[in-house]
Order: structure tokens, then C-alpha cells, then sequence
């Protein structure tokens, strides 16, 4: 069984968190944005992650429940599934002298929270750590067996 | 003796393949770590080894512990994998239900998956030194007969 795949559902692994880091920092930066191409203030956007799975021989082996030993040469890692924006409404802020209050006084900022922005990339960050271990695990289960009769 | 295609070289040769379907098992798991309703993978394989063996359980197991070659009739020559092959010896990809699942749907233990990896690896490790000294052992043999 070819060890390569092991690589490349680590390195998927390694995309999808820094995907995920990616749109983190972009809230982070955006925290004070009111003002958006399409109009209101910025909206707060989150990865969505698949398990990735090779396709093409899915119709050999069934669904992964019915067959779990056919398996293991189908793992792909993760993927990203989507990029969408979260649907929780602005926070309203009382800044009068805003140039983009209301009639009432009152600002539309984005729905980012700095805290939970700030925990998320910890994990973002601990995952891609987790990622690069297992990475270089492999790199070093493939170089032991090259020494095999040397 | 037979030391390049007996039963003992194609169970430690199942043993490695073992090592490398758990470790692409657990890269996954790794990989998955933050997808919401995905389950943990594992692998099956030395716990079966243990029982075909008779190592655990009842009374020396099936073959009072010792790995036979199944040869059912006269013409059968034994090729490498046919002894364990006929009792079903592969290891087993299996999806692992018991870890606590998180509010997301996930039941990756990261922490246990990491502790997994590094066994993984120093196993296989093993493994393959094993297969190693085996084969110097028969190198010993064909280069020192020549004296």
C-alpha cells in the first residue's frame, strides 16, 4: 500500500487550517468596517469543512458505512466546502457623530467577535501543528523502510 | 528453513501494511479534526494476530501458537500469504464510535490520535528492523559459506 497518500491527506489537512486561518484574519482585520462594496458593514465569514473522499470508486465499494475495510484507499483528508457568511445581525453601536449612523444615532458594525476570532485561530493554529506532526511521522516511516538491507 | 517466503515474513509483511493503513487512518483523523459529524477511523489487525495465535483468550487458540502454513492437498507448495490468508488475517479499517462527540458531530480525540501516531510510527519502526535482521541473517549465511 503506497504510503504518498498519507502526504497529501496531511497537506489537505494543512490547507483547509490555513483556509480557515485566512478568513479568520480577514474578520479580525475587518472588525471596524462599515462600509462594503455591497453596501452595509461587513459581515463575519466562516469556513465550512467535508471529509474528502476519492469519488471514482465510490460505486465499487458502497457507501463508507457499509464497507469501513474497503476504506483505506479512498481517504482524501478534508476539504473546504464552502466560504459563507454567518447569519447573525449587525451589532448596533450609539455613535452619533458617525458618518454612517442612522436617524437614530446608531451604527451597523460587524458581527465579529474578537475573542471567539482570537479561540478559533488558537485551534486553527494547534491543527496545523497536529497536521505537520503526522506529516513528518510519515516522512519518517517512508525513509526508515529505504534502509532496509543497506 | 524457509526464510524468504514462510509464513513468519508474510505475517511481519502484514504487519508493516498494518502500520501504514493505521497511520493514513490517522492522518485523516487529523486532517478532520474541526469537521463538524465526521467519526474517527482505526485500524484492526494486532488484536486478530493475538487471537489467530492463541496468545489471548481460550486454551492456545487454533493453532497451540504457532503459525502453520494451511496446505489442504498434496500439489499445494505454500505460497507466502496462503497460510494466514485462509483464516482472514487482513488488517481492518474500522470506524471508532466511542470517543466523546462533540457538539459539532466530531468524535476526534486529538490528543489521543497524536499518542497513536508516535506508537504507530515506533511499531512500524520495529517492524521493519525485524524484517531487516532477517535479511542480513540470510546475507550472513550466503557470504560466509563462501569461505
Amino acid at each position: 500500500m503506497s504510503m504518498f497518500n498519507s502526504f497529501h491527506i496531511s497537506a489537505s489537512g494543512l490547507s483547509a487550517e490555513r483556509a480557515r486561518m485566512d478568513t479568520i484574519a480577514n474578520n479580525i482585520a475587518n472588525v471596524n468596517t462599515t462600509r462594503t462594496p455591497d453596501g452595509g458593514p461587513y459581515r463575519r465569514q466562516r469556513v465550512v469543512f467535508r471529509e474528502a473522499l476519492d469519488e471514482a470508486v465510490r460505486g465499487r465499494f458502497g457507501s463508507l458505512r457499509q464497507n469501513p475495510g474497503r476504506t483505506a484507499s479512498r481517504l482524501r483528508g478534508v476539504r473546504i466546502a464552502a466560504i459563507i457568511e454567518d447569519g447573525a445581525p449587525p451589532r448596533m453601536v450609539y455613535d452619533p457623530e458617525h458618518p454612517d449612523a442612522d436617524e437614530n444615532g446608531y451604527v451597523a458594525m460587524p458581527n465579529v467577535d474578537i475573542v471567539s476570532e482570537m479561540v478559533d485561530m488558537i485551534s486553527a493554529s494547534r491543527a496545523y501543528e497536529a497536521n505537520v506532526t503526522a506529516l513528518n511521522s510519515a516522512k519518517s516511516m517512508m525513509l526508515k523502510a529505504l534502509e532496509i538491507g543497506k | 528453513m524457509r526464510f524468504i517466503n514462510d509464513s513468519v515474513t508474510s505475517m511481519l509483511e502484514r504487519a508493516a501494511d498494518a502500520c501504514t493503513m493505521r497511520h493514513r487512518a490517522i492522518a485523516n483523523n487529523i486532517a478532520n479534526v474541526n469537521t463538524p459529524g465526521y467519526k474517527a477511523k482505526d485500524v484492526v489487525f494486532e488484536e486478530k494476530l493475538k487471537r489467530y495465535l492463541g496468545l489471548e483468550g481460550s486454551s492456545g487458540g487454533r493453532t497451540g501458537g504457532r503459525i502453520e502454513l494451511a496446505r489442504t492437498n498434496r500439489g499445494h507448495i505454500g505460497s507466502s500469504r496462503s497460510g494466514l490468508g485462509g483464516a482472514g488475517l487482513e488488517p481492518e479499517m474500522v470506524v471508532n464510535e466511542d470517543t466523546r462527540i462533540r457538539p459539532d458531530g466530531n468524535n476526534v480525540d486529538i490528543d489521543l490520535e497524536m499518542a497513536k501516531l508516535a506508537e504507530n510510527e515506533i511499531r512500524y519502526n520495529s517492524i521493519l528492523s525485524v524484517i531487516d535482521r532477517r535479511f542480513r541473517i540470510l546475507e550472513y549465511v550466503i557470504s560466509e559459506g563462501k569461505r
